[in-house]
């Protein structure tokens, strides 16, 4: 046996042992949530095919991302605390109704939309009571490729945020909104909804989400909003 | 005798108070729709005349004169002489003046169609979607539909009596037409077609007409008709000669109304570059009836549409009617001579314009004013037929409902919105995104000033695409516009750059920090604005610790 041959029958051998080493650590992967948590489970409306690439560019623009979200895990006990619950607005919307930001439909059709007019605009959504929230998940309108402007979410137990409340996300890069530079980034709408992990807990009964206009016009819109707590 | 007294100074009370409200409606937010290029290029223009007093007619772009020179006296009266200080609403506050005086222009036809009708339509026309909005843009649709329907108003009134003054009347305003926009050459077609129609008509129906002591019968002189010509022509000349030859300085510029033509017939068959425009026959239908894109509301100008439409039939069913019975009062041949007239010139004109495959929202404007007009008229017919008070407190109830919404939708589309694509009448218009990169450039240039720095502009489009940039640059000294990427940009505090463009210039950026930003100019239309990055972190320190 020549010393190429030698080398022919190795090579099967360091194949194998180089899928071992990709596969293995799937095959050992971890998929039992951290003691005393669980998986948020989430479900997802239908995704929106059609309409034209995304123009848009910000230095502030998370590229866009098509694989499926990573599992994320909360506190045992943690459940969808904002079903039904009443929602406000700065201004009265222009399509739509309020209650349906909370009513369960993240369909992307025109019938499910909430469209506040143009400019820095809110929506309030108010608990029961006080939570220590989690997660909050935002559907804005996912019919096409858009992304959302100083999107700020803020949680707080005062009705009217005189305390600025604890924000959790923000997004305003040049403070136009004037609720402070957020390092948060901006990312293009899709039927996964955006999840705002709060790893560590928000106590509040007041959660806020702030935007002004979108890539494609200056409205905002809004599908549906949940939020998770105990 | 003395309760016409009242009534007639009760009503005109009334009736200023309304236009009075249509002014202020009209003038509330005046400014908040950013500039259309067309209106930016027109005010560009305009200023030129303001600074320099120089105006040449341009035969291919741009239209007539009439709106650049009504637009000096608001100048003068605000005391402005430098296009920098000029304002959206100086230019805008013209036609709107001019959308008001079409509401008196149904004045003379108030006793051929009738009181009722006159009352709702002018009900109609204040709340109009598609007069609203345009009488606030800074184009020539508006007082090219007024001298237009004056044209025919007082060629009806001629046609009628054959009396002197409605034949000078209408000269001057079909010159005034032609001075604002080419495209009254359309009017003046369908108008000769309606008035032949019409005469026929009034000559045929002669023989039913049950005269008596006091009412003679009606018959066209041809003889005199042809007498009239000559002084038609001559009104015609005057204000045709002083604005095209720009008031004696232009002589170039009457031979250009001629060779204006040419540009006009060719852009009409949708060739070159404005095949952009084409559109189906079916387009202004559709923008009137029902026009719904993406989450915006449903737009329907069809209240008027259907009153219109009843309009147009008892009107036709009147005309058939004396026919049928060859007698005829005179009041009523009046009303079916005039519905007949009407309707010929408003809808071969709303016919040619939607066959000619160039189309533009604007243009929906003259022949809606004819459906308001017939919208007014079906509304009488009703109110005519329906004597019971249920049926006429019905009667008022639906005209109450279709007012309140289209008032609504009015109020949607000129304040709400006002530059969204869902809006039937926001065409190819500016964003307010290019509203914010402007705002964001003199938020800038005031850190600038402020460091005894003078802000200096690029502005690169590989197909000079800058339009309306200008218009917003008014108030920056230094600006330049290039078709390519210019060789040294050293220093230069804002570049506006096309996507065309940007990877070769970031190419010469190499090592020169800049802030990038994208704005769009109009839908699916981008530019990049490059901000020297020294200048952004000032501007981010400031921001930073600014609070709403």
């Amino acid at each position: 046996m020549n010393y190429t041959n030698k080398i022919y029958n190795v090579l099967p051998l360091f194949g194998l042992m180089l899928i071992c080493l990709i596969t293995l650590p799937t095959l050992y992967a971890d998929d039992t949530p951290p003691a005393g948590k669980i998986e948020l489970k989430l479900e997802l409306p239908e995704p929106f095919f059609g309409g034209t690439p995304i123009d848009y560019y910000s230095p502030n623009l998370e590229e866009e991302d098509y694989k499926d979200r990573p599992p994320y895990y909360v506190p045992d006990g943690v459940a969808l605390i904002s079903k039904d619950k009443p929602v406000t607005s700065s201004v009265p919307p222009t399509r739509g109704q309020l209650k349906q930001i909370t009513d369960g439909d993240k369909d992307y059709g025109k019938k499910s939309v909430v469209e506040l007019p143009a400019g820095l605009q809110w929506v309030q959504i108010e608990l029961d009571k006080e939570y220590t929230i989690y997660a909050i998940v935002v559907w804005h309108f996912h019919e096409g490729k858009r992304v959302y402007k100083d999107f700020i979410v803020t949680v707080s137990n005062d009705s009217e945020f005189k305390d600025g409340g604890k924000q959790v996300y923000n997004n305003d890069y040049d403070n136009s909104a004037g609720l402070g530079i957020g390092k948060d980034k901006e990312f293009i709408e899709n039927n996964k909804g955006r999840l705002i992990g709060v790893d560590e807990g928000v106590k509040g009964k007041y959660i806020r989400l702030y935007s002004n206009g979108n890539s494609y016009n200056d409205m905002n819109h809004y599908i549906e909003v949940e939020v998770y707590g105990k | 005798m003395f309760k016409n007294h009242y009534f007639k100074y009760y009503f005109s009370l009334i009736y200023l108070l309304f236009l009075f409200i249509v002014l202020l409606s009209r003038f509330y937010g005046i400014a908040i729709r950013p500039m259309h290029c067309d209106e930016a290029n027109q005010a560009y223009k305009t200023g030129i005349l303001l600074e320099k007093g120089v105006y040449k007619y341009d035969p291919h772009e741009h239209h007539g004169p009439l709106l650049y020179y009504a637009t000096l006296p608001v100048f003068y009266l605000c005391k402005v002489y430098k296009f920098q200080d000029t304002t959206e609403a100086m230019y805008r506050s013209v036609p709107i003046l001019f959308s008001l005086l079409i509401f008196l222009s149904l004045l003379p036809i108030k006793k051929y169609i009738g009181f009722p009708a006159f009352l709702v339509s002018s009900l109609l026309l204040s709340v109009s979607h598609a007069f609203f909005f345009y009488s606030r843009y800074y184009v020539h649709e508006i007082p090219f539909v007024l001298f237009s329907s004056l044209f025919i108003f007082f060629l009806w009134d001629y046609i009628h009596y054959q009396r002197i003054l409605p034949i000078i009347l209408a000269g001057v305003a079909l010159s005034l037409a032609f001075v604002t926009k080419e495209t009254s050459i359309i009017i003046l077609f369908s108008t000769f077609l309606s008035s032949l129609i019409v005469l026929a008509y009034l000559s045929k129906t002669s023989h039913y007409l049950e005269t008596t002591f006091f009412v003679e019968n009606y018959s066209f002189s041809w003889v005199k008709g042809l007498k009239h010509i000559p002084i038609f022509l001559i009104v015609f000349f005057i204000p045709w000669f002083l604005f095209f030859s720009s008031f004696f300085t232009n002589g170039e510029g009457l031979l250009d109304f001629f060779r204006a033509y040419q540009t006009y017939f060719f852009r009409a068959s949708g060739e070159g570059s404005s095949g952009i425009h084409d559109k189906p026959w079916w387009y202004y239908l559709q923008i009137l009836i029902y026009f719904n894109k993406t989450v915006g509301p449903v737009w329907t100008e069809g209240f008027t549409v259907l009153l219109c439409s009843i309009g147009i039939v008892t009107s036709f069913y009147s005309a058939i009617k004396i026919f049928r019975q060859k007698r005829c009062t005179l009041r009523e041949q009046e009303q079916s001579a005039l519905c007949i007239f009407l309707f010929f010139s408003f809808f071969i004109t709303f016919t040619i314009l939607s066959l000619i495959p160039y189309k533009t929202p604007w243009n929906i404007l003259y022949p809606l004013l004819g459906m308001i007009l017939f919208a007014g008229i079906g509304f009488q017919a009703l109110w005519q037929k329906f004597s019971k008070i249920w049926a006429r407190f019905t009667l008022l109830i639906v005209l109450f409902i279709g007012t309140y919404y289209l008032s609504y939708q009015t109020y949607q589309g000129n304040f709400i919105y006002f530059a969204d694509i869902s809006n039937p009448y926001v065409y190819a218009h500016t964003s307010t995104s290019l509203v914010k990169m402007m705002d964001r450039i003199y938020q800038l240039s005031d850190i600038l000033t402020k460091e005894n720095q003078e802000p200096v502009v690029l502005v690169i489009d590989p197909i000079n695409d800058y339009w309306p940039i200008p218009w917003y640059l008014r108030k920056i000294q230094k600006k330049g516009f290039w078709s390519k990427i210019p060789p040294t940009i050293n220093g230069v505090p804002f570049l506006i750059v096309s996507p065309e463009l940007s990877k070769e210039f970031e190419k010469v950026l190499t090592n020169k920090p800049y802030m990038k930003e994208i704005y769009t100019i109009r839908p699916g239309v981008f530019r990049y604005l490059y901000i020297q990055q020294s200048l952004w972190d000032k501007f981010i320190e400031i921001q930073s610790v600014q609070k709403k």
